[in-house]
């Protein structure tokens, strides 16, 4: 499972280590990095009533849309979500392109996920940020985002007072 | 005493000193791994010094394997410094790679190739040493050109190293926004990395000049050269002691931010998750009237926008928790008392406190970020857990805020709670009074819009 200390060094490649930042600044950032458009969509109550009665029936907070022959990521969530569970739903998204989750090949994915507790697939061309690959098994690329979710959310409160920016500037 | 024997011995003087004053001062504040490994070596390098000073070692090969003796701690310190910026020292000692590496995998792979480009040309200088033996200690004779292969072979892979290493340092130190001390921590190990690769460069040319220099001129020359190595090294090592004793705390400490994630983040997610989940799917079907007419009263009595919030949630929570449908099945009063007790926890800690935020809205920076503390799921917890746990008293001996007491009357009229409970607890005071008065001035409000649609 990604560590706090791993995840410190996917922001220093998107030059965002030891800085405070915004969620927006992490979806620029990535978007940057991964050469795709990220597009976030809050959708209001009023626009689209049923978007949160039917995301909430189905136990889901937001939705990931991903086209890869346009290199455009769509992230939509409903406009009533509370502010930290939109922030952090909007950092979970974010994650699972970060993890490189949608290129995984489709041919790969039938591999029972049972069996493979923390197997990873290979990708489909395509960049991604994480060092490793997805894990196989849905739940683990789940909680991978959710981490990543909370990780990110902290470091950019923190900026230079986390620690493990801090480790980054102190080596010795 | 020939030269080589003083030169030997004001090394390791310079060494032994600073073995010293890393044992006194350094190592008991600051014991980090390579505060300790650097020591060890310091002790190494006085001996191995101190030993070339007393014992005049004449003869080609055991000089030789002393030359590469008194040389192997610095290749060493130069492979771990190189390691550690790589973040390829084992997990135990710390893996995190310095920031400027993190962002050039190249720089990374260049770094970490290090220890093994340095052993191997150690290993070879010792070969070419050993095959052609070269008076290495006797540091005024002339040399064969064998000789100059062997420094060049240990010097030119040290000097390259450990100027890429205070390249890296400088740039770490460079960052925009750093904090002061980070910048001279980082500064003071690239000059000592610098005096470390200047050494290297100019071993290499002492070894040039006794190559090819004729005798006159060539002494005083290579004493001048002595004079600048015992200079340069005692910069450096000063420049290291500085480097290790800037110390520099973070506000949160790690296992603090681990308890912190795993606790009240998660547990304000889960939580604030699963309400909105039973709101949405229309769960708590009675909360919809009650709300509506909760922010009505609050609009009627000229509460703020903060209070409103405030008292919106509080009557969501109210709703959810008294639900009893599978959908609020999460959301109870032990789940509020845990959370509500993390937060507590994170408000004990001001610098915890003003700095854990996050942004109200998604690019809405015009608007003030939430904090635990300013968010309205804090009141609210701990207004519903009164209303809605009868074995709760409260802690607070002052009278409650007037949004308070419209969600408990707008609860119990929604039979959410026991009408009887909150005369008790209200104890029908004028707050009391007023907001029943809000409450059913908002409710005929509300009717009338009804009729009219």
């Amino acid at each position: 499972m990604l560590t706090a200390a791993e995840f410190q060094e996917e922001l220093a490649i998107l030059g965002l280590s030891g800085r405070r930042f915004e969620p927006e600044d992490y979806s620029d950032a990535l978007g940057d990095y991964l050469n795709i458009s990220i597009a976030v969509h809050v959708i209001p109550d009023s626009w689209y009533p049923e978007l949160s009665r039917l995301l909430a029936l189905s136990g889901r907070l937001g939705e990931l849309r991903y086209s890869e022959p346009m290199n455009l990521a769509a992230i939509f969530v409903p406009g009533s979500l509370p502010p930290l569970v939109l922030t952090l739903t909007i950092l979970h998204e974010l994650g699972h392109l970060a993890a490189g989750d949608l290129l995984i090949d489709p041919d790969e994915d039938d591999l029972d996920p049972e069996e493979a507790t923390f197997e990873t697939l290979p990708l489909k061309k395509g960049k991604k940020l994480a060092r490793g690959n997805p894990f196989a098994r849905e739940s683990l690329r789940e909680r991978e985002a959710n981490l990543r979710a909370s990780y990110a959310l902290f470091a950019g409160c923190l900026g230079d007072d986390s620690p493990h920016a801090y480790d980054m500037y102190d080596v010795l | 005493m020939s030269a080589a024997q003083h030169q030997a011995l004001v090394l390791g003087g310079v060494s032994f000193v600073a073995f010293i004053v890393f044992l006194c001062f350094l190592l008991p504040s600051r014991g980090t791994k390579f505060s300790v490994f650097a020591a060890c070596n310091l002790l190494f390098v006085a001996l191995m010094f101190g030993a070339v000073g007393l014992v005049d070692l004449a003869g080609g090969r055991a000089e030789i394997m002393v030359a590469v003796m008194t040389e192997l701690p610095v290749v060493l310190i130069v492979a771990w410094v190189c390691l550690a910026l790589a973040g390829g020292l084992p997990s135990r000692l710390g893996t995190l790679p310095a920031e400027p590496v993190a962002r050039r995998p190249w720089l990374r792979t260049l770094l970490v190739s290090a220890p093994l480009v340095l052993v191997v040309s150690v290993g070879l200088a010792t070969v070419v040493g050993l095959v052609w033996p070269s008076p290495a200690l006797r540091v005024f004779a002339p040399a064969p050109p064998q000789f100059l292969v062997l420094k060049g072979l240990m010097m030119a892979p040290e000097g390259l190293y450990a100027g890429i290493a205070a390249v890296v340092f400088v740039m770490a130190g460079w960052t925009q926004g750093l904090k002061r001390r980070f910048y001279y921590k980082n500064l003071a190990f690239s000059v000592g990395m610098a005096c470390i690769a200047s050494i290297a460069i100019e071993s290499t040319i002492f070894a040039g000049l006794r190559v090819w220099f004729s005798e006159e001129g060539r002494r005083a020359l290579l004493e001048t050269l002595n004079t600048l190595e015992a200079c340069l090294a005692i910069v450096c090592i000063l420049a290291f002691i500085s480097g290790l004793s800037l110390r520099y705390t973070p506000a949160v400490a790690a296992t603090l931010l681990y308890r912190l994630q795993s606790g009240w983040l998660h547990a304000q997610e889960e939580f604030e998750s699963h309400e909105w989940q039973a709101v949405s799917s229309g769960a708590a079907d009675r909360l919809a009237h009650a709300s509506r007419a909760v922010v009505e009263a609050c609009h009627l009595r000229g509460l703020s926008t903060s209070d409103t919030q405030r008292a919106l949630a509080t009557i969501r929570l109210v709703a959810v928790m008294r639900d009893p449908s599978s959908e609020t099945q999460h959301i109870t009063p032990d789940a509020a008392r845990k959370l509500y007790e993390f937060q507590q926890e994170i408000l004990c800690d001001d610098v915890l406190a003003s700095k854990i935020s996050w942004a109200a809205g998604w690019r809405s920076r015009a608007h003030e970020p939430q904090t635990v503390k300013s968010a309205p799921l804090h009141d609210a917890l701990k207004a519903a857990l009164e209303l809605v746990d009868n074995d709760v008293e409260s802690e607070d001996e002052r009278t409650p805020p007037l949004w308070y007491y419209i969600v408990a009357v707008s609860a119990a009229d929604a039979k959410m709670i026991d009408p009887a409970q909150v005369s008790t607890q209200l104890r029908d005071g004028p707050e009391h009074s007023a907001a029943v008065e809000a409450y059913d001035s908002a409710k005929r409000l509300l009717r009338r819009i009804e009729d009219r649609d």
